[in-house]
């Protein structure tokens, strides 16, 4: 596996995002020092969605897409990691469509209007760090007002 | 000949789509040379706002009005989005 496969799949996904993504989202392949583009790291922006406490967030992330892409899912890092119960302290999302719900067939913008209702979308049964768990827990309207903080934090 | 001369202007020009936040979509077609000051002032007249009240992104960056779709390595259907200046934070 040289990476051949992955890589024409990753300039077609580019190609199609470019004249389709939704607004407010940014996915572009990263430049490495000498300005060609690296196809397999990303950078992101994943804007909160309208009518949840995300909205008028903008949220940056990296994808990073494995060489056997896309038999295996990219892996999703927010930088700074976020404060949501399925972020782990790493800042990579945990979400089935990235991990064992994964199929080839998904495209990068369902990829990024997944993690996009990810946000808004808490799963207590599948914690990936503790002090989101503890606080969503222990008293929801204060994890709500944490979330609000963090939104204002990345306007 | 004449077809000749026809490719070569079409491959000059280029297609581009203005988006803004309701999804509203305007197309323009530009020489791949032009400054972008005309086409951000002939969207803002077309759609009744202020110029210099909207900003424009390519890929999430502010486009200057003195770049070109050239000097942005765009390709045809690119699309650029529309921000209102308030809003922003880019």
């Amino acid at each position: 596996m040289d990476g051949s496969f992955a890589l024409s799949r990753l300039k077609q996904e580019r190609k199609e995002w470019r004249k389709t993504h939704p607004y407010g989202f940014v996915a572009r392949p990263t430049k490495n020092e000498n300005q060609i583009l690296d196809y397999f790291e990303w950078d992101c922006i994943v804007p909160g969605k309208k009518g949840t406490l995300w909205a008028g967030g903008k949220f940056k992330m990296k994808l990073y897409f494995p060489e056997d892409y896309p038999a295996s899912p990219p892996k999703a890092r927010f930088v700074p990691p976020l404060f949501h119960v399925n972020c782990y302290p790493s800042g990579t999302v945990c979400l089935s469509i990235l991990s064992d719900g994964w199929k080839p067939g998904i495209n990068l913008k369902q990829i990024m209007l997944g993690i996009q209702n990810w946000f808004d979308d808490p799963n207590p049964e599948s914690p990936a760090q503790r002090p989101a768990l503890e606080l969503f827990l222990k008293d929801r309207g204060e994890y709500d007002q944490k979330i609000r903080e963090q939104t204002a934090q990345n306007l | 000949m004449s077809q000749e001369k026809t490719e070569s202007t079409e491959n000059n020009q280029i297609t581009l789509k203005v988006v803004d936040p309701q999804g509203g979509e305007t197309v323009f077609r530009i020489r791949k040379t032009t400054k972008f000051t005309k086409l951000f002032k002939v969207y803002c007249e077309r759609k009744g706002y202020q110029i210099g009240s909207i900003k424009f992104t390519f890929d999430g960056i502010l486009i200057d009005e003195d770049q070109t779709p050239d000097e942005l390595d765009m390709e045809d259907e690119d699309i650029i989005e529309a921000h209102l200046r308030q809003v922003g934070g880019f």
